[in-house]
């Protein structure tokens, strides 16, 4: 690994090691709140917040071996160079963001408010449509007939599979 | 002995019937597709058809994922012969040779022997799996809550330590998970726990919404990172397994087929470890380890082997533990338990008859990516050949199907979602998601053991570290955990190093 990427991997790790033990001491503050319940005879062995408070300690531990690691390799340095993440790493950055928030309107946004069919079939060919742009060198008609095609294939598939011979509800 | 055999019988005469048989050709297919393709793993195969078999009778379900995990893992070598990429994790040590083999024009063959080495993997580890869980069984019956508390610690931390570059990162994914698993209400005092007073987090995260999103869409977001690259297939000769090669690598074949059973035994470990262990001890072994790297049979056989070893080896702590060998035995176990099988040391006494059903469920595995590795060839390369653009959209809408599926409610889609966004994160900065998984499916055992064992011996932690396994494991956590840490290891070689010093001055 070059010099740059063990940097930025260090600096990483720093914010990583912070934010676990921001999660650890968390996760140890809810355990102390709740309550011990001696009412109902429970003892300290028995409280409800014994294991997630150990694991919230055990989350905190870990993320200051993980933050003390990265300073030794130097992430102070890293934290002021800039964040700027190569032509390759911007291009998988936007990818998977697209993907994500195709996904996200998919089943937070359709599924349950639109019916299944226009909602599965609507993301399919979308998706296809986005993607399949970038990656190949197809014409916009003969790509919108092979999205249109795979979207109602899909739908009618799914909803075949699922409802029919699995008998379970659609969302 | 003969009892074994007789029930054995009996188990493949209940899934020696049409409908069996349909669902061992589709299911196997199903997998052998899934692990082919760049970017789908056997655990997301799992998952999803998880989902999808939540309405058959349970032994139809568990044949049918465990015909997915066979098929899946052997599936993946498929994509690195031809591709130069694994399709699972598991095949990455077949890219190695395979693909050296495929680019000398030997495809067919190397195709031959991953066909070969998967299929007397699967036997070898079948053999183990029958013999070795009534004697594993009869052992865990020993175990009481302090040992079960210690071996599901075991399971995480083994596996944070082996299945990621970073074990710091393994552990910190698996004690999160043990943190996942305890949010809803507790199981002493049904007290919530982290719910936010949100109603339906009382009942705790289900686990196969939080699999299918840490597994399937996570996944997904990480293949759609990279393009796809041209898809090239060299010219290739024939399919068919030679009967040399086997008797020439006989030994690679029983060393692999043992190393890959152990390491399935171990909690939380998994095909991939197994292949690349294999390969390791074949190559030492071996009278032309140079070859190993540019087209070695020997290395080739010994990975497919030892992977494919690995999945009835995972399944033996499954039903004599309830832990899972490795990430996809870990959904095998949650279906299990969704479709009311509950294994653990008491299976041989309770159900001894549903372990030979598994075994049977091996075998008919076995025969299917037989049939299929000698018949498939031309099919396989077409769907190789399917871009992800296709194929990522229509997954992406079985895992929220199939997620909505499990109990008919759209918070279920939620929470896979969010464990999606969760693993594609921790994913990008390199942490694994098999201890995180694991986590999440032992973090019910870890908890009632702990206070049940502080229960009996009334807060006393000593029987924790003086009942004989108990010292053992505990032991075993210690060293696991020293050994793998910077800080010790600087401190070690310091005390090492610090007498030679003194010597040379």
């Amino acid at each position: 690994m070059s010099d740059r990427a063990s940097g930025v991997r260090a600096r990483a790790d720093l914010i990583g090691g912070i934010a676990w033990i921001a999660f650890g001491v968390a996760i140890l503050a809810g355990a102390l709140a709740m309550d011990r319940l001696e009412r109902f005879g429970a003892t300290l062995h028995t409280a409800p917040g014994l294991v997630p408070g150990l694991l919230g300690i055990a989350i905190a531990l870990l993320g200051t071996l993980l933050a003390v690691r990265a300073l030794r390799q130097g992430a102070v340095g890293e934290l002021a160079a800039p964040w700027s993440p190569s032509p390759e790493g911007r291009r998988a950055l936007r990818r998977s963001g697209v993907a994500l928030l195709l996904s996200l309107v998919y089943t937070l946004g359709l599924l349950g408010h639109a019916p299944f069919s226009v909602a599965t079939a609507s993301f399919v060919f979308a998706f296809i449509m986005v993607f399949d742009v970038s990656d190949t060198p197809r014409t916009l008609a003969r790509r919108a007939m092979i999205a249109a095609i795979t979207a109602v294939a899909t739908t009618a598939a799914v909803a075949l599979v699922f409802e029919r011979i699995f008998l379970v509800r659609l969302p | 002995m003969f009892d074994g055999l007789i029930a054995f019988g009996h188990s493949i005469a209940t899934f020696a019937t049409p409908l069996s048989l349909f669902y061992v050709a589709a299911s196997s297919l199903v997998g052998l597709v899934i692990g082919a393709l760049p970017g789908l793993t056997a655990t997301m195969g799992l998952t999803l058809m998880t989902t999808m078999t939540l309405t058959l009778p349970p032994e139809q379900a568990l044949l049918i994922l465990i015909c997915t995990y066979v098929g899946a893992i052997y599936g993946g070598s498929r994509s690195a012969i031809l591709l130069n990429i694994p399709g699972t994790p598991a095949s990455a040590a077949a890219c190695l040779d395979g693909h050296a083999l495929a680019r000398q024009g030997l495809a067919g063959r190397a195709m031959g022997i991953a066909t070969s080495g998967s299929v007397l993997g699967t036997l070898i580890g079948m053999v183990f799996l029958a013999w070795f869980t009534p004697v594993l069984g009869e052992l865990a019956l020993k175990f009481g809550a302090y040992e079960f508390f210690w071996l599901a610690l075991f399971g995480v931390l083994i596996s944070g330590t082996l299945t990621g570059g970073d074990p710091l990162k393994g552990w910190i994914a698996g004690i999160a998970g043990l943190f996942v698993a305890g949010i809803g209400q507790e199981a002493i005092y049904a007290y919530d726990r982290y719910t936010f007073g949100l109603r339906e987090l009382s009942g705790g995260l289900s686990l196969v919404p939080a699999l299918v999103g840490a597994f399937g869409l996570a996944e997904l977001l990480v293949t759609m990172k990279q393009r796809q690259p041209p898809v090239e297939i060299n010219p290739f000769d024939s399919v068919v397994p030679k009967l040399v090669d086997v008797a020439r690598y006989w030994k690679t074949i029983l060393r692999s087929g043992c190393i890959g059973t152990f390491i399935g035994i171990i909690p939380g470990v998994g095909e991939d470890v197994a292949a690349w262990s294999s390969y390791a001890a074949a190559k030492r072994a071996s009278k032309e380890p140079e070859k190993f790297g540019k087209g070695s049979i020997d290395g080739l056989m010994a990975a497919e082997t030892g992977d494919n070893a690995c999945v009835p080896g995972a399944v033996i702590p499954v039903l004599t533990l309830a832990i899972p060998g490795s990430a996809p035995a870990a959904v095998l176990l949650a279906a299990m338990l969704i479709h009311g099988v509950r294994p653990g040391p008491l299976i041989m006494t309770e159900a001894p008859q549903f372990v030979y059903d598994v075994v049977a469920m091996m075998l008919f595995a076995t025969i299917g990516i037989l049939v299929y590795g000698l018949t498939l060839t031309r099919f396989m390369i077409r769907v190789l050949q399917v871009p992800q653009t296709i194929i990522v959209p229509i997954i992406l809408v079985l895992c929220a199907v199939g997620t909505f599926a499990l109990a008919g409610r759209l918070f279920d889609v939620w929470t896979m979602v969010a464990f999606g966004v969760i693993g594609f994160v921790l994913r990008s900065f390199g942490y694994p998601m098999a201890p995180l998984v694991l986590g999440i499916v032992l973090g019910d055992l870890l908890e009632k053991n702990l206070r049940r064992g502080l229960v009996l011996s009334n807060g006393d932690l000593a029987p924790f570290f003086t009942r004989p396994i108990s010292a053992v494991m505990a032991a075993l956590i210690v060293l696991i955990v020293l050994f793998r840490l910077e800080s010790v290891r600087r401190l070690a070689r310091r005390f090492t190093r610090a007498p030679s010093t003194g010597d040379a001055a």
